[in-house]
């Protein structure tokens, strides 16, 4: 069942325009560390088959918003959430959701890249072989080429695919990392600062790599740096302190954001 | 194909909670495993405290007793005798008073020194069973076994009976595990000469180790060039602190006493062999300590133009003292533990006499476990478990004042 | 900076002084024995070595006394008298050599002091170079250890062949008593002992290494830390509990229990099975496994396991899958250092284990080990040079060798691990 919600929302006096398809619709979803609040009543539509990104200053709840959207908050012990995220019309944090299930139609991409110490085939064979969907070993080989072919690494390694992930170089390995969660087939694809461990002309490529990406997968891309949220997304949600403050277009976000805090962030004068 | 995604996962699933409980099961077994050692140590010890003796009216008054010269076992058995043994013969006599311990003797003889007004009026003098006497009113003993193949026979069980109904046979509490020293009487020994000795070398480790070993570890840490030689000599550290400990012993017997000439089974020896044993740990603890004062420390002394070894003695070795003396406490703590290597040099002696020095012969505490747990005696069984459980207690007072000096001197940086 | 001019002074009169001292309380006993051998009589060396052994051992004993050397009635007053001056002679030149030594170095530092005198520096170059001798103690320690096992060994194999101690099946070190009996009755192949040692300890690591590392997954992996704080001490109390104790334990209860459980099933089962020896020493080392392994695997960075749990994995894969092979060098080494202590045990395997060495795979038999014999053979009467003594020490030797074998590789096999992720 699909949502179609196809109304301006106003929540925190913060306009949004939301689509009619909003892949995953977050709701007054608070975080709280132990006694310590990290978000607060975020509200936050993604749209599907689009790179939405996600800027702030450090420290304002980015990544912990993140992590909600494929529980892997639920990974730390002091970590609480309130709130309702909805995937396709389900509750995530509905007690009858198979997190393990859920994750597999997730996939996320870590700040430092972290292949497994395994050959490169194995990384990306990693999820289908966990899942049980492929076990002819031929159709094994030709899902991590095309994971491979999708991520862009497969010219560079098809001829290394024994040898160990953790020997490329840092912008190969990052895009083992996004091969290996292209290959379980997900619908939405989370990344977490992806760059930021990579030199320029690595992250050059992994941004060309988002953006043939987009046109199969739905995905949220969290970045401290504006110039690469603006030439990689297609819409933006700044976060401060915890709280979203606003959300739009890039463009609008970028050249005419509404609200005073957006505007201080984006032309440079803090953060 | 969902039917066979939905077995899977179900099957993972399944595999999840499987390997979880294994997990619990592990850690449950171990801790079980402790428990289980403890208590059974601690049940089987309970007969060691308490003695079962005879109330003996004694009246001395009425024999002429020459003060000087007092057989004291002969007193006592004619007291006994008293109690109609129906003995007609030496033999069956000197049966009779074997179920009486020989230290009674002794004990009657410290108390009409004590108080010679005794020997002249009616006293009750509890005395104390032998050890099979005292486990047959303890525990009882299998009548269907064929006499010859029992401790006691029938008419020494008859005795003990007739003890019984007359109403003299009292159980007492007793503290001779703590006070005496060892004996070959079961009922009277005690692990007081073990613990004096173990202390005795510990005390030897102790004057040898920690020197040499934070000596070292300071120079190690702070003076060494960093060559071959100071590689050689780590690595040679760290290979012995896993050398198994009866290797230690060897070196004792071939060096020691063979080679020094040092007296067996004494504290002396024990102690150089196990402080051997324990440097290595201390080296390590040490340099641990060391490493773990902030370098700041070091940089502002040396930039108030202290020369190295000030900084060393005056900033870094007071501020890793803590850890030091910890780290130390916990090596003297395994090596008051030690048996294997004491055996080897001869600290087995069998010492009724509370050891007055480092040159007297002594057993050490888990050595004394040992040579009881061989005694074929029954009653050992309690006095051992009871044995164990000193040395278990001993070891736990030891290892709590390193945790406790930790944590109080603990200075965080 | 006085004080360090008068420490200066201090050091040099007592420091070499002190360490003549120890050199020559050192070879007190070597010097006894050879003054006494030099005045031993005809009659007594007739006698043969045994005999002058314990002529020079008595001796020995009473050597300050000079009544008592004469009351033992092996020298004719003459040599006694000798003996007795000889001895303190040399132990009176002793003294007043290194009183001698220590008086003259005092006078020789004191000069050297001047106003200018750098005695901070001296003093603390004095001080570094007596650290750095007791720092050599662990090394010297270790040269004692093999030199002292080897010169044993070699004097061991000069009696008895190589091959048969190494390869031979029969272990009997009954030994010759008197003097002329041909050869010695006893055996000394010692592969039923090093099968009696392989026997115990891998019923000891069938015990250890899958307890110790299911409850290191489940601390380190799945416990929540103040379960983790609370319960991982106490699994290194099992450590810390003296070996004697789980002998003892070992002995009275497991034993007996084993032997009685098995014979209800119609089997021979001995008390001193090595099965009970085996499980108990496998519980003492389960915090040799689990602890390391412990520490190993929660050093597997956060981010190996965030990624496999964010592609779906439950939290057992990801532990045997990413966690586990991530740490494998790391554990092994643990194993394989678990493994050394278990070779290397002794009063578990004293207590508990038989002295009969059976050359048998069956683990309810009685077998020995390495470490029982040593113990055996070396508790109670020692005759030195007999073949008997002297195989304890070819029997440490090899002990040595193989614990320091083991425990090289795991410290190879530990820094590649660290090697990977640091």
């Amino acid at each position: 069942m699909v949502d179609s919600m196809n109304k301006n929302i106003e929540t925190n006096g913060v306009k949004s325009s939301i689509s009619d398809n909003p892949l995953i619709n977050c709701q007054d979803v608070d975080v709280y560390y132990g006694d310590k609040q990290a978000l607060y009543s975020v509200c936050l539509g993604i749209n599907e088959k689009e790179v939405t990104s996600l800027i702030g200053p450090s420290g304002c709840g980015k990544s912990t918003f993140l992590r909600c959207l494929n529980r892997m908050n639920d990974v730390i012990d002091t970590c609480s959430i309130t709130g309702c995220i909805k995937i396709n019309g389900e509750d995530i944090y509905d007690p009858n959701i198979d997190v393990v299930e859920l994750r597999s139609r997730i996939g996320m991409v870590f700040q430092k890249p972290n292949p497994f110490p395994k050959s490169v085939f194995d990384n990306v064979a990693y999820g289908p072989r966990l899942h049980g969907r492929i076990i002819d070993k031929a159709d094994m080989s030709n899902k991590v080429e095309a994971s491979l072919v999708r991520a862009g690494l497969w010219d560079e390694i098809k001829d290394r695919l024994n040898e160990p992930g953790t020997s490329l170089s840092g912008g190969q390995q990052q895009r083992l990392c996004i091969a290996r969660a292209i290959a379980v087939d997900p619908e939405i694809i989370l990344m977490d600062e992806p760059c930021s461990a990579l030199d320029p002309i690595a992250t050059a490529k992994i941004e060309e790599l988002i953006d043939e990406l987009k046109t199969k997968y739905t995905i949220v891309i969290v970045t401290h740096s504006m110039q690469q949220a603006a030439r990689v997304s297609q819409r933006t949600a700044f976060f401060h302190l915890g709280s979203l403050i606003e959300v739009g277009d890039t463009e609008n976000i970028f050249r005419s954001p509404e609200n005073e805090q957006t505007e201080a962030y984006v032309t440079g004068r803090y953060g | 194909m969902n039917k066979n995604i939905r077995q899977l996962t179900l099957k993972r699933q399944f595999a999840e909670k499987r390997f979880k409980f294994y997990g619990q099961a592990s850690l449950f077994l171990a801790l079980l495993m402790l428990v289980v050692i403890i208590s059974s140590m601690t049940y089987r010890s309970i007969p060691a405290f308490t003695n079962y003796g005879l109330n003996l009216n004694i009246n001395l008054s009425q024999k002429n007793i020459d003060k000087d010269n007092i057989n004291y076992r002969r007193l006592i058995r004619e007291n006994i005798s008293s109690l109609d043994s129906g003995c007609e013969d030496r033999k069956c006599r000197r049966e009779f008073s074997r179920l009486f311990s020989l230290g009674a003797a002794y004990d009657l003889k410290d108390s009409l020194e004590n108080d010679p007004s005794l020997l002249k009026k009616d006293f009750n003098k509890f005395i104390l069973f032998s050890d099979d006497a005292d486990l047959f009113y303890k525990f009882g003993i299998d009548k269907n076994l064929p006499e010859n193949e029992r401790r006691l026979n029938d008419r020494e069980i008859s005795w003990l009976n007739d003890f019984q109904d007359a109403g003299l046979v009292e159980k007492r509490f007793s503290t001779n595990l703590f006070t005496n020293g060892d004996s070959r009487e079961p009922e009277i020994a005690g692990v007081l000469g073990a613990v004096v000795g173990s202390l005795f070398t510990i005390f030897i480790t102790l004057i040898i180790s920690f020197p040499i070993g934070v000596f070292s570890a300071i120079y190690l840490e702070s003076f060494a060039p960093k060559n071959k030689l100071t590689d050689f000599i780590e690595v040679n550290i760290n290979n012995l602190a896993a050398v198994p400990s009866i290797v230690f012993g060897l070196l004792g017997l071939a060096l020691f006493i063979n080679f020094f000439g040092m007296p067996r089974s004494a504290p002396l020896v024990g102690g150089c062999v196990l402080s051997l044993m324990t440097l290595p740990v201390i080296i390590i603890a040490t340099r641990a300590s060391l490493q773990a004062v902030p370098p700041s420390i070091r940089e502002a002394a040396l930039a108030m133009g202290a020369s190295e070894m000030q900084v060393v003695f005056q900033h870094l070795f007071p501020a890793a003292l803590p850890g030091i003396l910890t780290g130390t406490i916990i090596g003297l703590a395994r090596a008051f533990g030690e048996s294997a290597p004491l055996l080897l040099i001869g600290m087995v002696a069998f010492v009724v006499d509370i050891p007055g020095s480092v040159t007297d012969p002594a057993t050490a505490l888990p050595v004394q476990v040992y040579l009881w747990a061989d005694s074929p005696e029954r009653a050992f069984v309690a006095k051992t478990s009871a044995a164990t459980l000193v040395l278990i207690f001993l070891l736990i007072v030891i290892n709590l004042a390193a945790v406790i000096l930790r944590k109080k001197y603990q200075l965080k940086w | 900076m006085p004080h360090y001019h008068g420490l200066f002074v201090i050091l040099w009169a007592l420091l070499p002084s002190l360490a003549l001292l120890i050199v020559f309380i050192s070879i007190d006993s070597l010097v006894q024995g050879i003054i006494i051998e030099n005045h031993l009589p005809q009659s007594v060396i007739l006698l043969g070595q045994d005999e002058i052994n314990y002529s020079i051992s008595v001796l020995k004993k009473n050597i300050q006394n000079l009544p008592s050397i004469l009351s033992l009635e092996i020298l004719s007053t003459n040599s006694a008298n000798s003996l007795y001056k000889t001895y303190l002679f040399y132990r009176i030149s002793c003294l007043t050599f290194i009183s001698f030594l220590s008086i003259l170095l005092s006078f020789l530092a004191s000069k050297r002091l001047k106003i200018r005198f750098d005695a901070r520096r001296n003093v603390e170059k004095i001080l570094k170079f007596i650290f750095f001798v007791f720092s050599i103690v662990a090394v010297l320690t270790t040269f004692g250890i093999i030199l002292s096992l080897i010169f044993e060994t070699v004097r061991f194999f000069s009696q008895v062949s190589f091959v048969e101690f190494l390869f031979g099946t029969h272990w009997s070190p009954q030994t010759a008593i008197r003097e002329g009996q041909v050869g010695s009755s006893g055996s000394f192949g010692a592969i039923p002992i090093f099968t009696g040692t392989l026997l115990i300890t891998s019923i000891s690591m069938l015990i250890a290494v899958p307890l110790g590392l299911y409850s290191a997954i489940y601390l380190s992996q799945y416990a929540r830390p103040k379960v983790r704080n609370y319960f991982k001490p106490i699994l290194e109390i099992l450590a810390g509990i003296p070996t004697v104790v789980y002998g003892f334990f070992a002995a009275l209860s497991v034993g007996p229990f084993i032997r009685s459980f098995g014979e209800s099933f119609g089997l021979t089962v001995s008390t001193e099975s090595a099965l009970a020896a085996g499980l108990v020493m496998g519980v003492m080392i389960i915090p040799y496994v689990s602890s390391l392994s412990d520490d190993v695997m929660s050093a597997v960075p956060e981010s190996l396991r965030d990624g496999s749990l964010a592609l779906g994995a439950t939290k057992s894969e990801t532990i045997r899958k990413v966690v586990f092979p991530a740490a494998l060098p790391g554990i092994v080494g643990a194993i394989l250092l678990a493994i050394s202590r278990a070779i290397g045990e002794t009063m578990i395997v004293v207590m508990a284990a038989g002295l009969a060495a059976n050359l048998t795979a069956n683990p309810l038999s009685a077998v020995t080990t390495v470490t029982v014999q040593i113990v055996t053979l070396l508790v109670g009467d020692q005759e030195f040079d007999s073949p008997k003594t002297l195989a304890a020490f070819a029997l440490g030797l090899v002990l040595f060798f193989i614990t320091l074998a083991l425990n090289i590789l795991a410290m190879v096999t530990v820094r590649k691990y660290r090697e990977r992720y640091e």
